[in-house]
């Protein structure tokens, strides 16, 4: 029966040594990460403490943020688009202004799921914020890609919409602004409303910035990608 | 080995073909019905790529969400129904003992096709998590652990009931996989979903997830199956076979130490991306070692591999197997990897391990299995053939569009004058033949399906008037 | 041996016990090459030597150090350390003064008018760091007149009665208001202000206009650089103020006689 033994053994060796070499130290060197101020100062001990004062990145999700956040995950949006800047050498996600500056672990501590991507159909999300706060170019966006970025490959989202007729018991105000002549406009005397899920999915995008310092990575790139 | 008695054989063959017979045929009936779901799903998702507006209006056939399905179809409903038809039937019969409690066996399966089914509505109504491969809904995951317990617990008795004093590389594999998957997935529902950790930790565990699934649940199974079957099919000793257990030790070992090379260029640290690659080109060992040893002896005897259904699908299959290993070292050159990650490049990998691979060979042992159990064969082996044909040439295409149309979103992508609307726009010859390529898969599958369904009613109509008889037989 | 089915058997196939036997056996008695020796085995321990040296070598050299910071493969030639860059007071006390005076006396530090004072070419800013530092440390209120307008208001107090600053940081920010918005104020070193701050710090009340020129200490550093030569002149005794040069001599002597009274 020895030969069973050396087999269980080993087997349990495999993958135990993985778990511990590669999850366990990782556990070890990131689980305590906090957040930072952009920049660090000596204290009177001559150690590197936070700017006292200074406000701490990255910042909080806000509620609706954080709703926006399980939207993103509940439409599969991490399937077609990334959220990480990698460094020069690895492509061109710098010159594409995707970030100002490398995304680094401390970036994501704040999410409760860290969207990290696997594929770019889509353009790299980590600073959309940044690159475009425009609500209603979200709101356009989501509604039909095709209004914004004709030719994109992203699918439509309408049932994040409400098409309403315009009465005066019914409030339009936040209506979608179609561009003038757009062939996906609603009807005479309809309006598109978006529901509350596409607002906090729009709030959770305007939100996405990593172009803050961190002690470990601070903003290279200015606006223009330069 | 005891020379078993006329009537201890009998036993054996009895229970061989009664007890676990219910549950090995619902494993493949349920198996075969999730892989043409999955296969559907591929196809409705490479139309969106084509016309985005198609199926748009309904929440729950958005992309993401038709990925998340077609995702947890394949591995949870096809590979792991699969792995439990055919692994306990190879592990049965290699430690010449039954696997006991078929009833047990045939309730958990159940209970596994349930929590499938419900973390499916949970998906399409929208509980999906943040991860890819592993997006049916947390509260479906305790189902499918007590599930697999019942399940997986007979395989492992099987072995260490061996009524022989043989060890065979087969069995290495089988028991390695059913025991590691159980171990991987709490591992990543643990951290992940039950408890779940802070920042990129959570994409290091999912790394160390999707690859761990991949090399330590679906390679090892369906590697155990081709060391059964390629020999046992070609009558020929696998060649070299001195070497396969380096071949084992070393693929499990650096396998489950290359998920990170997932991660380059993430924000992690990158000594956890630089020691996966190390692993990851360490590869080349077992992957030579696979090679004598599959390939090898599967062209030995080119008259078998010409006659025989189940051999040409397990061939393709290791040859599929070995050409994505040297893939995967290729894909951590980082000259490589700055045009091939985030594009379709990585898809095609994944296509290509568990269609090109794991359903091959999977195919083939199906082709076997059946006849085998149903004691019928087929009476013409056009159709079959005519799915081999169709598989192979529909991930061929699949790959070639992937693989092509990646290293060109990737060529782009580089290109920073390049737009992403024109990127993928550029795109479109490539997901059209894409699209083909699922298509042809899915008519395939559906072939599949109707092959073996069709033997299955075959032997029903032909066994109704006997039935009485084998029930007075078996009673003396 | 019965339990392949007829049909099976004949189809050419080994057996499971066959399978099992013979490739017992080749364990056992490995295969013999026909001629000459195999070229496999031992290609493999040189293949599997070549990449465990090169594996070592390049997790080593491209481990980022295994520091957790480590992001780049060759992290040791990139950074040593994580460098701290030294900030002076002036950058210092500008975070500060964004953070905590802005909102009264404004991003430019032309205050509002009739409410909250300027900070731009005030005397009471660029006279002697011990007054500002006053001011700083326990707060003022009451009646103070700068650049000829009279202010009634509350400035509250950044030592540890107040908000609590650091002397660094309290540093700064005269620093900062002495040398930005052209003004050309002298430096106000963190060694001076945790002088200062010893002094007052256990001082609860705010101080008065009238009495923030009282027992005041000699200037600790080099004369002050003043903007304006006329100022210079002026400036031989301690308790001159100087209103810069768009003041008029009548707010001057107001200003001189607050303080005369007190």
């Amino acid at each position: 029966m020895k030969h069973f033994s050396v087999l269980l053994f080993g087997i349990f060796i495999v993958l135990t040594s993985s778990f511990l070499g590669l999850i366990s130290s990782s556990l070890n060197q990131l689980g305590n990460l906090k957040q930072s101020t952009e920049s660090l100062e000596l204290n009177d001990a001559g150690e590197p403490t936070l700017v006292e004062g200074d406000p701490l990145y990255p910042m909080k999700l806000s509620g609706l943020s954080e709703q926006g956040h399980q939207e993103y995950i509940q439409l599969g949006c991490v399937n077609c688009h990334s959220q990480q800047v990698r460094r020069e050498e690895l492509g061109k996600d710098l010159e594409r202004g995707f970030g100002q500056r490398v995304s680094v672990p401390r970036d994501y501590i704040m999410q409760s799921n860290v969207l990290l991507g696997f594929s770019r159909i889509g353009p790299d999300l980590s600073s959309v914020g940044a690159r475009k706060n425009d609500i209603n170019w979200h709101l356009l966006h989501l509604y039909n890609p095709q209004i914004t970025s004709p030719g994109s490959l992203m699918p439509p989202f309408p049932f994040l919409f409400e098409a309403v007729e315009i009465s005066e018991t019914i409030a339009t105000d936040n209506a979608l602004v179609f561009p003038e002549n757009s062939e996906y406009s609603p009807k005479e005397g309809i309006a598109i409303i978006p529901t509350k899920r596409a607002i906090a999915l729009v709030e959770y995008l305007i939100n996405l910035d990593i172009n803050y310092n961190l002690p470990e990575a601070v903003v290279t790139k200015n606006d223009t990608g330069e | 080995m005891s020379q078993p008695s006329t009537e201890s054989s009998y036993d054996i063959r009895y229970e061989l073909k009664s007890s676990i017979n219910k549950a090995a045929f619902y494993f493949i009936i349920s198996a075969i019905t999730w892989l043409t779901l999955s296969s559907l799903f591929a196809v409705i998702g490479g139309i969106k790529f084509i016309n985005p507006d198609f199926l748009s209006a309904y929440e729950g056939f958005t992309f993401g969400r038709i990925q998340a399905m077609l995702n947890s179809t394949l591995i949870m409903g096809w590979c792991s129904n699969a792995i439990f038809a055919v692994a306990f039937w190879i592990m049965a019969r290699l430690s010449s003992t039954s696997i006991k409690h078929g009833g047990i066996l045939l309730i958990a399966g159940v209970i596994w096709n349930i929590a499938l089914t419900l973390g499916l509505i949970g998906i399409f109504i929208g509980d999906l998590t943040a991860f890819a491969w592993m997006e049916f809904p947390s509260y479906t995951s305790g189902i499918f652990l007590l599930a697999y317990t019942l399940i997986a617990v007979w395989g492992i008795v099987a072995y260490f009931n061996k009524e022989n004093d043989y060890s065979y590389a087969s069995q290495w594999y089988i028991l390695g996989g059913l025991l590691w998957f159980p171990w991987i997935f709490v591992i990543g529902q643990f951290f992940l979903n039950w408890f779940p950790v802070r920042g990129v930790l959570q994409s290091i565990i999912h790394a160390w997830y999707i690859n761990n699934i991949f090399y330590l649940w679906l390679c090892p199974i369906a590697l155990g199956a081709c060391y059964y079957f390629i020999p046992k099919l070609s009558s020929t000793p696998i060649r070299s076979y001195h070497m396969s257990a380096l071949a084992f030790w070393s693929f499990v070992l650096f396998a489950s130490w290359s998920g990170m090379s997932y991660l380059i260029g993430a924000p992690v640290p990158v000594w956890l991306t630089t020691t996966s690659i190390v692993f990851a080109i360490a590869l080349v060992i077992p992957a030579l070692i696979f090679y004598v040893n599959l390939i090898g002896t599967a062209f030995v005897n080119p008259n078998q591999l010409k006659n025989k259904l189940a051999l040409k699908f397990i061939t393709f299959g290791s040859v599929a197997f070995i050409v994505h290993l040297f893939i995967k070292m290729v894909l951590t050159f980082s000259s490589i990897d700055s045009v091939a990650h985030f594009t379709m490049i990585y898809e095609a990998h994944h296509w290509q391990l568990i269609y090109g691979f794991f359903s091959m060979i999977f195919f083939g042992a199906f082709y076997y299995l059946v006849p085998t159990l149903l004691n019928h064969s087929f009476k013409s082996y056009f159709l079959p053939n005519l799915n081999f044909l169709l598989s192979a040439l529909g991930i061929i295409i699949l790959l070639i569009a992937l693989y092509v149309g990646g290293w060109q979103q990737g060529t782009q992508y580089n290109t920073a004058e390049i737009s992403f609307l024109e990127i993928a726009n550029n795109l479109t010859l490539w997901m059209q033949l894409k699209l083909a390529g699922l298509i042809i898969l899915f008519i395939a599958n559906v072939l599949f399906a109707f092959n073996l369904s069709t033997l299955l009613l075959c032997k029903l109509l032909d066994a109704l008037p006997n039935f009485s008889n084998d029930k007075l037989n078996q009673n003396t | 041996m019965t339990q392949e089915n007829k049909k099976e058997e004949n189809s050419n196939e080994l057996h499971d016990e066959a399978i099992q036997e013979i490739h017992q056996n080749l364990i056992e008695n490995k295969e013999l090459p026909k001629e000459g020796f195999s070229f496999l085995p031992i290609a493999l321990i040189f293949l599997f030597a070549g990449v465990c040296f090169w594996g070592g070598i390049h997790i080593v050299t491209q481990g980022g150090e295994f520091r957790w910071d480590g992001y780049h493969p060759d992290f040791a030639e990139k950074h040593n350390a994580v460098a701290i860059p030294e900030k002076s007071l002036f950058e210092i006390g500008e975070k500060v003064f964004l953070a905590q005076c802005a909102q009264c006396h404004q991003n430019n530090g032309l205050g509002v008018a009739g409410v909250y004072p300027p900070l731009v070419r005030s005397s009471w800013v660029l006279d002697h760091q011990e007054v500002l530092a006053r001011i700083l440390i326990n707060g003022m209120n009451g009646k103070v007149i700068v650049l000829g307008k009279t202010y009634n208001g509350n400035m509250p107090a950044f030592g540890p009665s107040g908000l609590n600053l650091k002397p660094k940081q309290i540093a700064g920010v005269l620093t900062y208001i002495r040398q930005e918005w052209g003004n050309t104020g002298s430096e106000v070193t963190e060694e001076t202000m945790k002088n200062y701050m010893a002094m007052y710090n256990a001082r609860t009340t705010p101080w008065t206009a009238e009495e923030l020129y009282v027992d005041i200490s000699p200037e600790p550093v080099a004369p002050v650089i003043e903007s304006n030569p006329e100022s210079t002149d002026e400036n031989n005794s301690l308790d001159t103020h100087d209103e810069g040069d768009n003041t008029d001599s009548s707010h001057s002597s107001l200003i001189i006689s607050d303080k005369e009274q007190s």
